[in-house]
Order: C-alpha cells, then sequence, then structure tokens
C-alpha cells in the first residue's frame, strides 16, 4: 500500500512539475482531517491545478476511506444542480437512464436536493451508509468515520449563482457534523467573493506560485511522451511523436517558451502554439529519416526503431527557420483567430500555398468589411460618428455653411492650448466608449454624409431638382429603417431602449469599433478623421 | 334607424353602432384595368392567370440555383460535423469544443433545415432506421437564462427515446433536473449501448439560430459547461450568424477564456454579390432555359443597385422580379405572352368577338399592322381580310420571331463572356474594363455592345499560335453545346468556326487563322447582339426600358403620407374623381394639414379650429346652397377658457342655440375633432401641455 501511494505521487510529480511542495501539503493537511475549509488561489492556471487535486483524490480513495466531489461552479448554476452533482459523486453513484435517472436514493429514499437541510441530512446519510458499511466489516471505530472532500472549482462564480449557499459551503463540517473538507479553487481572491459581516469562518488559504520555466517545459514533455504512448498505442504509422523525438522536441520547447514568454507563460498557452507548430517543424527532420531508409521500406512499427537525430548545428538551423513562424503562430493563435489544427495545416512547410494562407488569415490589422451593402455601411458609420462626437458638435461638424468650400469650421484641435487651460487632459470619446444617441441623429448624420459622399453613386432622377431633396427622400425610405433593425440584430448597433416603448425616439449605440469604422471610411472614401471631433 | 334613435338620445352612454360593409369595395371584382381603352373583360384574370405561370417558370428555375448555392455550403458543414472528434491535432492540451459557425445573411433560413435533414437522414445501410446525428435547435427565446438554454438543449435531445422503446418516467423530485447535463449524458450512454456503436459515434449537433441576439454571458457559461463535458458526450454547435465573418462577431465579443475552449471554424457564403451575378445570368441568359418573359435592363439595373446598396439578401431578388413580371402583365396585350394563350381558355373568337372586347382587337390589329409582320405590299388590301384567327396566328409568328431572337442574343452573349474570360486568362487585361455582368447584360440587352465586342475581336486577331489554339477549341466546344435549333439558325457561324478548327489541325499558321476568325466573330456578334426592341411585338414578352416601380419595393413612408395630405386627389381612382375645382373635395384632414404647414413651431388648436371653419363656409359659400351661417357668433359665444378639444365638444354640446347655424357649428366641430385626431395618429402632433390650447409641430419638411 506504501509502495502503491510512493508510486502514485512520484507520478504525479512527474506529471505536474512545480507542484510537488503543493501535493504534499495538500495531502498532508486533507488525509487527517483537520481543517473543513480551504481556499486555493490559482492566478495561473487553475485547471492544472484542479486536474491534479483530482487526481490526488481519486487515487487516494484505495488507501483512505475518501469521498470526493470535484464540481464546477459555474456548472452548477442552481442550488438543486449543486446538490445533486455532490451528492451524487460523493456516493459514487452512477445515474442510469434504466432507472430513470434517479439521483443517489440514501436510506429513507426522501429528496435531498430542495433546501439546504435536507442536503445536510443527506450527507449525514451517506456518512452513515459508508460507515455502516465499513463497520460490518472490520468493527466500528470513530477512526474510520469516512472523510469526504469537496472540491469547488471556479468558486469565484458561487457569488453570482449561488450567493446564499457560500456561507453553508463553508462552514459544511460544522453544519453537517461530518467530516467533509470544503475547497474553494479559484483565480480570484477570498476577499472578493467573501460573504459580508463575517459570515464564513476564514479558511485555510494556500497560494499557488507561477511554473519556472523549467516546470513549464518538463511539463509539456511530460505531455509529449503521453501523446506518444497514445500514440503508439493507436498504432499509426506516423512518427510525429515519436518517443526518440524526446531531445530534439526538449530544444523545441525551449525555443517556443524563449520566444512567447514574453507575452504569455501560461502552460497550456504554449502547449497550443507548441502543438500547432510541431508536425510542421519535425517534418524536415522525419523526412531525412525516411529518405535514408529508402522510401520502399517504411517500418511495419514506428515504435521500435531509433530515430536519428541531426546534428546540433542542424538543429539551430531548424530553429532558426520556424522562429518567425512562432511568432506568426502566437499573434494568430494566442487570440484564437483560427484554430490549431487549421493553421497547422495551413502552415506545413511543404505546402507551396502557405504564403496564401498567412495573407488571408485576418489580423487586427487588415479588416475587410464585405458583405454588407452599401447603405449599412454608411448607418454604421454614421452610428459611429454619433457616438463618438459630442451632439452639440454636429452643426459645426455636418452643417453646410452658405461657402460649400470652407463649410465645415472645424476645431483647429490644438492640444497644447487645451492642456495649457486646463490642467486635466480630456480623455477622448472613442476611447471612453459609444455614447447613446437617438434615432433621429443618426439619420441627420447618415443624411449629411450620404448627401457629401452619395451623390455621385446613385442612379440618377430627374424629378428631384433642390439640393438635397433626393438625399432626404433616400433617408425615409423603408429600408434605411430595416437596415438599421438589422444592424441592431446584428449587434453591429446596440439599442438601449426597450423594443415595446412605444413613445420617444429609440435610442441607440454603436457597437463597432474605430478600426472598423476606420476600414468602412476607407471603402466609401469618407474622410473619417475630417468628420471626428476628436481627430486621431 | 336604431341607432339613431341611440343618437338622439341623451342618456344612453354608449352607442354601438354595427359594422356595415356595404360601402366598400367589391374584393372579388377584378382591378380596374390601367389601360381601359384598350382592354377587355377577362383579360384581367387571364393575364393574372399568365402571369402566374410565367413568374412559376422563373422562381422554380431561380429556386433551383438558389439550392445548388446552398449545397456546397451545407456540405462542408455535414462534413465538419463528420470530421469532429477525429480529425484533432495530437498535443493540445485538452479536447477543444468544435463549433461550425455559418453566415447566413444573404440567404434564407431554409438552409439550416436542409443542413439538420442532411444530419438527421441515414446513410448507414445496415441500420436503415437509425439516423446519423442528432440535432436540436436553439432560439434566442429560449436562451434568457442558463437555465432555459441548458434545459433547451438537454431536453432537445432527451425528448427522443433513445432505444425507440417506451420513454422511462422520470421522478421531478428525486431525479436529475431537466436542466442537468449529467441527464444528457445518461441518456446518451444507452444511445450508444443501444446502437454498439464501435465504428461510428453519432454526434450531438446543435444549431444556435440568431446567435448575435443570444445573451453573451450566458453563451458563455453554456460553453463552458459543455466543454467540460467532451468528449463524453460529442457535442458538435452549428452557430448561425447574420454578421459578416470579417470583423468577426465571436472574437469580437468573447473573451479569450472562453474562446481558448472552442475550435471556431467558419462556414462563409460566397460573397453575395457573385452569386446574385450568377443568378441573373443562369436564368435570364441561359442558352437551354427560356424564361417566359425577358427581364429588361431597367429591372436588372434595379436589381443589382438595391442589391448592393440596400439589402443583400436574395429574397429580395426573387420580390424584385417578381414584381417585375406583375407590373409588366399590366399591359393588356401581354395576354398573349403564353403560348395559344387564348386558344386554351376557351374559343378565341368567341371570346375576342365580344362588343367589349374591340378596344382590344383594335389596339392590336394596330400595332400588328405598323410591324413588320406584314409585308407592306399586302397593306392595302389585307386589313379587309384580317379575322381574329389571321390576328393571333401573327402574333404566333411574332412569338417565334421574339424568342429565336432572345435565344440567338443569349448564345451571343455567353459567347462574348467566354470570349472575355478566356482573354482574361491568358492574361490580357484590358478586356476586363470597368463594366460588371450585369452592365454588359444590360448593354447587350440594348444593343449597344459594340465597343465591347470590337474590342474583343480585335485582341482575338492578335493572339498566338499557342493561345489560338486554346481558343479555338474553347470555341469550337461552345457551340457544340448549344441547343439543336441554335445550331441550324447559327450554321454560318459554326461552319466558320469549324473551317477555323480544321485549319488548326492542319498547322496553318497562327496569323492566317485569327485575322478571318475574328472577323467571323465581329460579324457574328454585329448581327445577334442586338436590341430586343426592334422585335414586332416585343412589349408583350419583354419588359424593356419600362421603369421599375421601385416605390412598392422601397417605400418611403413618410414622403408618401404627406403627398397624400397635401394632393389627396392624385391617390384617388379615376373613377372617384369628378369635379374640376381644387378645393371642393378636399378632405377635412388636408384642409387641416394646410393650416399645419403654414403654422409655426407651435399650432393654437383654436385658431386652427377657426380657419377650418372659415375655409368650410367659403366652400360652402361657393357651392350656395344655404345661406351663409354667422361662424364667428357662433364660437365667439363659447367661453374662452376652455383647454383642449374634448372640452370645446362639451361646452359646444352645452351651448343651447338651436337652429340650423347650431346644427351646422356640431357638424364642423366633430368634423374638426375627427380630423384632429387622424393627424395626431399618424404622428404629427405632439401634446406637449406646456402651453393651454396649443399642440407641437412634429413635422417641419417644406412639401415640394
Amino acid at each position: 500500500m506504501a509502495l502503491d501511494e510512493t508510486n502514485s505521487l512520484s507520478r504525479l510529480t512527474e506529471q505536474f512539475p512545480g507542484y510537488e511542495k503543493f501535493t504534499s501539503h495538500i495531502t498532508s493537511v486533507t488525509l487527517s482531517f483537520v481543517l473543513p475549509f480551504l481556499y486555493i488561489t490559482d492566478r495561473h492556471n487553475p485547471r492544472i491545478t484542479a486536474s491534479l487535486l483530482n487526481q490526488i483524490y481519486r487515487n487516494s480513495g484505495d488507501c483512505s476511506p475518501t469521498h470526493f466531489a470535484h464540481i464546477n461552479a459555474t456548472a452548477c448554476f442552481t442550488a438543486r444542480l449543486l446538490y445533486d452533482t455532490v451528492l451524487n459523486a460523493l456516493a459514487g453513484w452512477e445515474v442510469t437512464w434504466e432507472n430513470g435517472c434517479q439521483n443517489w436514493p440514501g436510506e429513507d429514499g426522501k429528496r435531498y436536493n430542495d433546501s439546504i437541510d435536507s442536503f445536510l441530512h443527506g450527507l449525514r446519510n451517506l456518512r452513515n451508509k459508508s460507515w455502516g458499511g465499513t463497520a460490518k466489516g472490520s468493527g466500528r471505530t470513530a477512526d474510520e468515520e469516512p472523510r469526504m472532500v469537496l472540491l469547488i472549482e471556479r468558486a469565484e462564480r458561487l457569488k453570482d449563482n449561488l450567493p446564499d449557499l457560500i456561507v453553508p459551503l463553508t462552514r459544511l463540517a460544522e453544519l453537517s457534523q461530518v467530516k467533509i473538507t470544503t475547497i474553494l479553487l479559484s483565480s480570484a481572491r477570498w476577499e472578493d467573493i467573501k460573504p459580508p459581516l463575517g459570515a464564513s469562518p476564514d479558511p485555510y488559504f494556500i497560494d499557488i506560485d507561477p511554473p519556472s520555466k523549467q516546470d513549464t517545459v518538463d511539463s509539456l514533455l511530460f505531455e509529449f511522451r503521453s501523446a506518444s504512448i497514445t500514440h503508439a498505442r493507436a498504432d499509426k504509422q506516423d512518427k510525429t511523436y515519436h518517443p526518440s523525438l524526446l531531445p530534439l522536441y526538449e530544444q523545441y520547447v525551449e525555443h517556443v517558451y524563449n520566444v512567447c514568454s514574453l507575452y504569455t507563460t501560461d502552460i497550456q498557452e504554449l502547449q497550443y502554439i507548441a502543438a500547432a507548430r510541431w508536425p510542421g517543424f519535425v517534418k524536415p527532420v522525419l523526412r531525412e529519416q525516411s529518405d535514408a531508409h529508402g522510401d520502399g521500406d517504411p517500418d511495419p512499427d514506428g515504435t521500435c526503431t531509433e530515430l536519428t537525430l541531426p546534428a546540433s548545428d542542424g538543429r539551430m538551423r531548424l530553429l532558426k527557420f520556424f522562429t518567425p513562424s512562432l511568432t506568426t503562430a502566437l499573434d494568430v493563435l494566442y487570440p484564437r483567430l483560427t484554430n490549431a489544427t487549421d493553421w497547422a495545416l495551413a502552415n506545413d512547410p511543404d505546402m507551396q500555398a502557405s504564403e496564401e494562407a498567412q495573407c488571408q488569415t485576418n489580423t487586427e490589422g487588415s479588416i475587410i468589411v464585405d458583405h454588407l451593402p452599401r447603405m449599412s455601411k454608411f448607418i454604421l458609420l454614421a452610428a459611429f460618428l454619433a457616438s463618438t462626437n459630442p451632439a452639440k458638435s454636429d452643426v459645426r461638424m455636418f452643417g453646410r455653411g452658405a461657402d460649400k468650400q470652407k463649410r465645415r469650421r472645424r476645431k483647429s484641435a490644438s492640444p497644447k492650448k487645451a492642456g495649457a487651460q486646463t490642467t486635466v487632459a480630456k480623455v477622448s470619446q472613442r476611447l471612453l466608449g459609444p455614447v447613446v444617441f437617438p434615432l433621429d441623429r443618426l439619420l441627420a448624420i447618415l443624411g449629411a454624409l450620404l448627401e457629401e459622399n452619395d451623390v455621385e453613386n446613385r442612379p440618377h432622377e430627374p424629378w428631384f431638382e433642390l439640393p438635397g431633396e433626393y438625399t432626404d427622400m433616400e433617408l425615409g425610405r423603408v429600408h434605411i429603417y430595416a437596415a438599421i433593425t438589422e444592424l441592431t440584430s446584428m449587434r453591429a448597433l446596440h439599442r438601449t431602449t426597450a423594443v415595446e416603448k412605444l413613445e420617444g425616439p429609440p435610442m441607440y449605440k454603436c457597437g463597432i469599433s474605430f478600426w472598423v469604422a476606420g476600414a468602412l471610411a476607407k471603402d466609401l472614401q469618407v474622410p473619417l478623421n475630417d468628420l471626428m471631433w476628436d481627430p486621431v | 334607424m336604431a341607432v339613431d334613435a341611440g343618437l338622439e338620445d341623451v342618456n344612453q352612454t354608449t352607442v354601438y353602432i354595427p359594422f356595415n360593409d356595404s360601402d366598400d369595395v367589391n374584393t372579388d371584382a377584378a382591378p380596374p384595368s390601367l389601360f381601359p381603352e384598350r382592354d377587355f373583360h377577362q383579360g384581367c384574370q387571364l393575364r393574372f392567370q399568365a402571369c402566374r405561370a410565367a413568374w412559376g417558370k422563373c422562381l422554380k428555375r431561380m429556386h433551383e440555383l438558389i439550392h445548388s448555392l446552398h449545397a456546397p455550403v451545407v456540405e462542408s458543414v455535414v462534413e465538419q460535423v463528420k470530421k469532429s472528434y477525429t480529425d484533432e491535432l495530437p498535443g493540445l492540451p485538452y479536447p477543444e469544443l468544435p463549433v461550425v459557425s455559418v453566415t447566413s445573411s444573404s440567404t434564407s433560413s431554409s438552409l439550416f433545415d436542409e443542413i439538420s435533414f442532411r444530419l438527421e437522414e441515414n446513410t448507414d445501410e445496415l441500420f436503415e432506421d437509425i439516423n446519423d446525428h442528432f440535432v436540436t435547435h436553439v432560439f434566442p427565446s429560449d436562451c434568457v437564462t442558463i437555465t432555459g438554454t441548458m434545459k433547451t438543449i438537454v431536453s432537445g435531445f432527451v425528448s427522443r427515446s433513445p432505444t425507440g422503446g417506451q420513454d422511462i418516467k422520470r421522478k421531478p423530485s428525486t431525479s436529475l433536473a431537466a436542466y442537468d447535463i449529467a441527464l444528457l449524458e445518461a441518456w446518451y450512454r444507452v444511445v450508444c449501448d443501444a446502437r454498439d456503436e464501435r465504428y461510428h459515434r453519432s454526434r450531438l449537433v446543435v444549431i444556435m439560430h440568431d446567435f448575435e441576439q443570444l445573451e453573451p454571458q450566458v453563451v458563455q457559461d453554456m460553453f463552458e459547461i459543455c466543454s467540460s463535458y467532451i468528449p463524453r458526450l460529442p457535442l458538435v454547435f452549428i452557430l448561425a450568424l447574420a454578421s459578416p465573418p470579417s470583423p468577426s462577431y465571436i472574437r469580437a465579443t468573447y473573451p479569450h477564456s472562453m474562446l481558448a475552449l472552442l475550435r471556431v471554424r467558419d462556414c462563409p457564403f460566397p460573397l453575395a454579390e457573385k452569386s446574385l451575378h450568377d443568378i441573373l445570368l443562369e436564368t435570364f441568359f441561359d442558352p437551354t432555359f427560356e424564361p417566359d418573359i425577358m427581364i429588361g435592363p431597367t429591372a436588372i439595373d434595379f436589381a443589382v443597385d438595391f442589391f448592393a446598396r440596400h439589402s443583400s439578401s436574395l429574397d429580395g431578388l426573387l420580390s424584385i422580379l417578381q414584381l417585375a413580371h406583375m407590373k409588366h402583365f399590366e399591359e393588356p396585350l401581354s395576354v398573349l405572352a403564353p403560348t395559344h394563350a387564348l386558344e386554351r381558355s376557351n374559343d378565341a373568337a368567341k371570346l375576342l368577338l365580344t362588343p367589349d372586347a374591340f378596344p382590344f382587337l383594335d389596339a392590336l390589329f394596330a400595332r400588328v399592322q405598323e410591324s413588320t409582320l406584314i409585308a407592306p405590299v399586302e397593306h392595302a388590301t389585307s386589313w379587309r381580310s384580317a379575322t381574329v384567327d389571321s390576328l393571333l396566328s401573327s402574333v404566333e409568328t411574332a412569338r417565334d420571331t421574339f424568342r429565336m431572337r432572345a435565344k440567338l442574343l443569349r448564345v451571343a452573349f455567353r459567347l462574348l463572356l467566354l470570349v472575355r474570360q478566356l482573354m482574361l486568362v491568358h492574361g490580357h487585361k484590358t478586356v476586363q474594363g470597368d463594366q460588371t455582368v450585369p452592365d454588359l447584360m444590360c448593354l447587350a440587352l440594348r444593343g449597344r455592345l459594340g465597343s465591347v465586342h470590337g474590342h474583343l475581336c480585335s485582341v482575338v486577331r492578335k493572339l498566338t499560335a499557342a493561345q489560338l489554339e486554346d481558343f479555338v477549341r474553347v470555341v469550337h466546344d461552345f457551340f457544340g453545346d448549344v441547343p439543336e435549333d441554335v445550331k441550324t439558325e447559327e450554321n454560318e457561324v459554326i461552319s466558320r468556326v469549324e473551317t477555323a478548327y480544321k485549319m488548326l489541325c492542319r498547322d496553318a499558321s497562327a496569323q492566317e487563322i485569327s485575322g478571318p476568325l475574328g472577323n467571323w466573330l465581329s460579324e457574328y456578334f454585329k448581327l445577334r447582339i442586338v436590341a430586343l426592341e426592334d422585335a414586332p411585338l416585343w412589349d408583350i414578352w419583354y419588359t424593356g426600358s419600362t421603369p421599375f416601380p421601385s416605390e412598392l419595393i422601397n417605400p418611403s413612408p413618410r414622403a408618401s403620407i404627406i403627398a397624400g395630405l397635401i394632393h389627396p386627389r392624385d391617390y384617388m381612382s379615376p373613377r372617384q374623381r369628378s369635379g374640376d375645382d381644387e378645393d371642393d373635395d378636399l378632405p377635412d384632414i388636408s384642409i387641416l394639414f394646410k393650416g399645419y404647414l403654414e403654422s409655426a413651431k407651435m399650432i393654437n388648436v383654436y385658431d386652427w379650429f377657426e380657419s377650418f371653419v372659415v375655409f368650410l363656409e367659403a366652400r360652402k359659400r361657393r357651392v350656395g346652397k344655404t345661406r351663409i351661417p354667422d361662424g364667428a357668433n357662433g364660437i365667439s359665444r363659447t367661453p374662452s377658457r376652455k383647454k383642449g378639444k374634448q372640452k370645446q365638444v362639451e361646452v359646444e354640446v352645452v351651448d343651447e342655440d338651436a337652429g340650423e347655424d347650431e346644427e351646422w357649428l356640431m357638424e364642423v366641430q366633430a368634423r374638426f375633432i375627427r380630423a384632429l385626431q387622424e393627424l395626431d395618429y399618424l404622428g404629427f402632433i405632439k401634446h406637449t401641455g406646456r402651453k393651454a390650447d396649443h399642440v407641437m409641430r412634429t413635422v417641419f419638411d417644406s412639401p415640394e
């Protein structure tokens, strides 16, 4: 038994490098029931910590009677869901369709999910049942009272979903008289979700340190080994995750870390990027191997043969060659502009089209706004201006004076002068976010934009003679309103008044960013900067 | 009578006026013809049938085209669902939730029905009653809260019995909640056991309609919950987006933490503009398809412009073309559009020899006489012997002529496009020009493509040997594919192309072939691409340059209402119009509106009323029926403290001055109030309550 334990512990340290101290700490704290309430703060990788805890308690099930429930506070969005999930998990009860998806029935067949009291009752029942079960075998002793652990991941969500349950959950052992440890795992601090008036006891705090470089590399190497094991099991021909590539992978991962660590040190993000680039990276190496062995003799079981790795200068050249593509991978994959699978395909070093694919991935710099009718583009632009410019500036910005050439008496934007007068620098509205505007203002600005920029593009209608009459007519068209509604349903405009409200003009807010507006303006050939009160 | 008595009775507080539709127009009757001077009695019905048939044919074709446009998108979505969970990149930190986003702004929602049909159908021969995947639909109205969302998703799948047998009852209190995803997991385990899924697993597909309208916080939670259950539950999400793919809504709205859980793949539609061009081309310029009515350049222009400017939806295009058809069949002569139109319904001669069909016959006869259908020599004599049958048979001749002409034009136009495209492939950028395909269509229909094909043919003459070989082969193949009747008609150019083809085989020099070939093609285009208006009786089958009724597609309600108030007579049918004097039959609301336009920002209701009275009295005086009532006196007696129109009524009722004047005044007042309320209802008046007796104007447009 002791051997088992050390074995599993050593495996854990291998899988989760950097967590050795934490593992021993948490096992010693919880395996003997000392503390009823723990709070673990992990700002970096709560997901990894959760899976580590999960493994600790699942594996220790053989050696000590620990009942373990691991729930996610996001998933348990109602109290009933939480009670059901926790009790079923603690009891190890598997819900089956055949018996009507019944919950853990307990002894008395009562329902345990209608209030916190019945939940506590259920907990006690569970304790008694498993205690009684073991007692029959080995005699009833107080020591063997079963210990339970309840791990709540994303605990910060409890505050929104189940604010009333935070206090009972933190005092669970006290209330139920069961040896149950509650562990809240969160990326937020306890101070942020603590219920007021000291209703909860103070937890035992554990903070997780950020992983060091070596830890990161080690855990990626572990993932590589497990991937190669699953690959070997699946009996696949390709040798991308061949075990003998491990030294090369180590160097590669270190390189990835060096390139990307400036932007992210998140293990999973690094692993994501590494996984996307690795098949392309290792391809030349594998090709060289198969060339050397001759094409006619593909090894039937790839796992047995050793692959010869390139010499150190070869490796250096490989790394150097792939460095730029690592940065582009970071650019595209970190904000998830595309996914790793597609990126790996598009950036295959053999593919000639890779250059093209590079151009097509839409990064922030190149926004193409197509798929929108011309009028909708004008409406969006007008909405952007209405949301950015102050309303009182409209006459000056869009009003046409008698002299057409000098129609715009724009504020001669002189920040120096303004700075001299007032010490408080005024933040541009563009940075403060959009302001609300009524529909009428949107239409008025749209009219001004159309009159200035769209007259030449319209089909000629001979019966409009007065200047601006045609624009006025166009503004009242049904499809202008239809387009506004459609843009609202696309969330490119936000309607801030309720749809049911009839009185008063509907109010809107612009939903596009400055960059999109810039792309639209470029497309429509509208001088956006001239029309903005605070030009960029 | 009872109503009158009730109205007279002072003690009655409520009077029921029964609905009496006698003064309604009989809706069953055919609408009056726009051209009564050359229409006949049954013409409208017949034209309506013809319109239905013609539009039905066109619509069927366009539906097929749109459907084929959907097909690749549907195919790729289905493919991605099928491949999900199997084509994952090894070495990823955790499995990602597959999400397919489909941008569907330009197309109808039937796309998702097609997708879900394809996913749920059965492709396995072994188990016939088993569907491939499970699909459930989620609409924004279900997703106000996370509980509702999860309930919709879970019950969408679970409501189907996994084994096909009796559904197992679940106790609501002691079983899993209906919104618990663990329930779905239990259900799915049974499904897998029942199906013995070793080779392929059914995916659980969730189609989220109108994804933008969903609450982002709810969606975020939902994705997080679902992603913690994969790959035990092979969920696949299909998002129906209305927003364009390029500033991506998903990436702009949701945080990185959620996006990291998903593997989003886009399935964009081809550009809407391109599909519009294709549909127009394949419907009206396809050698093998013959629409009953050929759409003229104005309608095409309008459709393209409207599509680019207002709404890039293919449904909108359908409406535009339908309207063009309906507009076309307003013309009485268009009753002759379908083949044997009149014979089919009943005896044509009998139908047309009734007295009320004579204007129609006259018009038709005049058109046939002035057309080229009858040789000028016979002109002097033939009109004497003209019968209905002979008239109709000349219409038949005209129809065949027009059909063939249109067909040859189509073939020539397609060849022109083909040549243009070939030249582009060969790197002659200049042939591109600045015309789009619809521009070319319009030019071709007007017969003004001369400069374009002139340029093309001059490029043909300069082709190098290798390019020429390719070119001649393609042109030869093109003529090999045209329908038989076109082949017989075009034997001249076909034989010339044949000659060129043979010369090519004999290794003649490029110069020898390309020079004459260019000339031949130029001749051919000149002969065939001519305006359709030159054909006799063309307006029966061709909408030509009739202006498109754009007001019906994209009306301007505000302008129409104001115009209606100012010129109500323009909106009356001609029969109802009587009298020449402008003011005589002006409705009350228009009289009021005149005053409205002349007033300032705030209107004094009392002054308004007075001017109304003055106007009516002036009219009355002109008609000279009754003596002039002393309106000023009658009004001056009303107390001046009244605040609004209701007060006025009360006060008036109380007024005891009997006699005709009084009655007249009451009538005027009632009419005023009614008109005022109509204006109020239309939204022209705002009650501010800031100033007694005043209302505010809401419309400040200067009419005209």
